[in-house]
């Protein structure tokens, strides 16, 4: 069979539809990525929230200790009683710091700070702790602890202040989602690729029905008779019932076709033969419009056997029997030909056996009718390709000949009957079948060799 | 000479009886398949010609009941189906010749004729020389059981020889039987076939008899 014709049909369907495979790939891509999304949001949220408040809780504990060591000095100024632990408090720009304020006094700052102040403008009317993020150092993000506190012997309200660089924290929280990020993306990735696989295996059924609708028209089966899923199996019985609906309607129309040109047959020869021998030129007529009849008869009998033909791309048949008996048949009709053949014999063809006695009866009757008085027949296999090839050993067709003897009509010999219809015909149905006729020279018995070739089964 | 026909057109029968009256034979006309049959089998025929699609009785199952009774006159089927395997089917019944319809009577009576000729009979027989052997019946010829392919006037001269084997057969005698009276008798062209028939069925099938002719005979080891 050639390629063209088991290329995948109509790109036009899949473009309107696309594909199935495609199509659920991307909604699980979309659903997958979009849950991972919010999840990876919340899930971020959480942990840099718990990050967050850990920071906030070592701040908050020097905050209290701070509140705890300090006392209003003999000039109403806070003193601390012992220095905080951290050494950073008292390195110049580490990063960690305090400040005690209160209104009309001077602040109060660690010696970290250097010449810097913390910002006290916030105003609260609480004793709680304030806890923000302050941008007042331009090259420094700080977090900053408050809380205003009275203390005894003193009637200004303090405020202990606890500020500290946000880059450890903004370190930690870039750490976690170092690791947040591409897990979620390789997790996504993950699920798509198993949505895919998922999908791919789901529909595998799908490429059952493929092999199998090939096979039919390959020629192997005439009907879908895979296992399929519950799911798909109606929609397979719906496709053999048309296949069979077809079918039945097909051989209908061929017998009905066929069986009306059959019919004009006895009225034709009536007419012939009653119209023969007589000079009168109504006879004259009716001889003339019958032969025209017998050939339309013809003519439509094969294309009604024709359009048969397209739906049996499931035949086969066994070259050497159609051989066999066919040459019987040619030899009762021509007892003075000898016949003979040899070769393959379970060799099958992709034909009908009906029109492969066809083809092989109208050549050995050519060969018989035209030869020299012997045909000789060889059947063989060349690759995927069945051969017969048919020789006689009559005076032989000229190659000027060769092309113009398959015209319809065409007939180089005009003492014996005939039609002229029958090397057409045989070449229009091997053609259908995807065959070919080749006239040649016959090495062995001087004749015509017909090459006829059709596809192995 | 007697002939039956078997048709059931009304006026296609009467018409080829008239004919073949005409041409001088004794004609018994049935239009049905059943009194078809009876007379087949109750008279006695030179031929038959039998249409195949017939009431009562179609064509093949009359044709098969008289081949089953031994009634083996020849017979000329008749019918619309003319595709090789309707041929196949109605030859493999026991028909001896087939015509399409439409047809011509004069190509019915031409048939009709060359069947009667015919059935009068040639046996079956087998002529061998070593490994090869001829039917002259189907006209076969195989060599160690494989298929020969020769043309008809090799095999004439094959089986000329073959019918007298032993003997030595001159020039002048194989023209004689193998071509027709008109043909132009070169000798050369039988030198040619004999050539060719060694080169088909090995070197030493035939002797050449200097002066004398030709000469067939089994191999001596």
């Amino acid at each position: 069979m050639n390629r063209t014709a088991t290329a995948r049909p109509a790109l036009l369907s899949t473009r309107m539809t696309g594909s199935l495979v495609r199509r659920m790939i991307a909604i699980a891509a979309i659903w997958i990525s979009l849950l991972l999304i919010g999840g990876g949001f919340a899930l971020d949220r959480v942990l840099t929230g718990a990050i967050t408040r850990n920071f906030d809780a070592g701040l908050e504990y020097v905050l209290i200790a701070m509140i705890r060591s300090s006392e209003i000095g003999p000039d109403g100024e806070v003193r601390l009683l012992q220095p905080l632990g951290d050494q950073r408090f008292l390195e110049p720009y580490s990063g960690l710091y305090w400040q005690i304020s209160g209104e009309g006094q001077e602040p109060y700052p660690s010696r970290s700070l250097w010449e810097r102040r913390l910002d006290t403008r916030d105003r609260h009317d609480d004793r709680e702790v304030h806890v923000y993020d302050s941008r007042q150092f331009p090259d420094e993000e700080l977090r900053v602890l408050e809380r205003d506190v009275m203390l005894p012997g003193s009637k200004t309200k303090w405020r202990f202040q606890i500020a500290a660089s946000r880059e450890s924290l903004d370190e930690q929280v870039r750490a976690v989602r170092a690791t947040l990020i591409p897990s979620l993306f390789l997790l996504g990735l993950g699920l798509i690729v198993l949505a895919a696989l998922q999908t791919v295996y789901g529909l595998w059924p799908l490429r059952h029905i493929r092999r199998a609708i090939a096979a039919m028209r390959g020629g192997q089966n005439n009907r879908v008779t895979a296992p399929l899923p519950l799911e798909v199996q109606p929609m397979v019985d719906e496709l053999n019932a048309l296949l069979a609906h077809n079918e039945k309607q097909a051989e209908e129309a061929r017998l009905h076709a066929g069986n009306l040109a059959h019919a004009l047959k006895t009225p034709l020869t009536v007419l012939v033969n009653s119209a023969t021998g007589s000079d009168d030129p109504l006879a004259e007529t009716v001889r003339r419009e019958a032969a025209t009849m017998q050939r339309q008869v013809e003519h439509h009998l094969a294309r009604a056997r024709a359009i048969g033909r397209r739906g049996a791309a499931q035949a086969r048949a066994n070259v050497w029997d159609s051989v066999e008996s066919v040459s019987r048949a040619v030899a009762a009709l021509y007892p003075d030909v000898r016949l003979d053949a040899t070769g393959d014999k379970t060799l099958v063809a992709r034909v009908e056996r009906q029109d492969l006695d066809e083809l092989v009866g109208n050549l050995l009757e050519n060969a018989a009718k035209y030869g020299g008085g012997s045909v000789f027949v060889t059947i063989a296999r060349d690759g995927p390709t069945a051969e017969i090839l048919i020789e006689d050993d009559g005076a032989g067709i000229s190659p000027a000949d060769r092309d113009r003897i398959f015209d319809r009509g065409v007939r180089l010999d005009s003492n014996k009957p005939g039609t002229g219809l029958g090397l057409a015909i045989v070449r229009d149905v091997a053609e259908i079948y995807g065959g070919s006729i080749a006239l040649e020279e016959s090495d062995d018995l001087g004749g015509v060799l017909v090459r006829l070739r059709l596809p192995a089964g | 000479m007697r002939i039956l026909i078997v048709e059931d057109e009304p006026t296609l029968g009467p018409q080829l009886k008239a004919t073949l009256e005409g041409n001088g034979y004794a004609v018994d006309l049935a239009t049905d398949g059943e009194d078809g049959h009876f007379l087949g089998s109750t008279e006695d025929y030179d031929a038959a010609i039998l249409d195949l699609g017939l009431p009562e009785i179609d064509g093949l199952t009359v044709l098969d009941r008289w081949r089953r009774e031994k009634r083996n006159f020849p017979v000329l089927v008749l019918t619309a189906r003319d595709s090789w395997s309707d041929k196949v089917a109605g030859l493999d019944a026991g028909a001896d010749d087939y015509l399409a319809k439409p047809f011509q009577t004069e190509e019915l009576i031409a048939r009709l004729r060359a069947l009667i000729r015919r059935a009068s009979g040639n046996a079956s027989s087998e002529l061998t020389a070593g490994d090869v052997r001829l039917d002259t019946r189907s006209g076969r010829v195989t060599l160690a059981g494989q298929p020969v392919k020769l043309t008809a006037q090799e095999y004439k001269l094959l089986s000329y020889l073959l019918h007298h084997k032993g003997k030595v057969v001159s020039r002048t005698e194989l023209i004689e039987h193998i071509y027709d009276q008109d043909f132009d008798r070169d000798s050369n062209t039988i030198e040619v076939f004999v050539t060719r028939i060694r080169k088909k069925l090995g070197a030493d099938i035939i002797t050449t008899i200097r002066g004398l002719g030709y000469q067939l005979d089994d191999p001596q080891d």
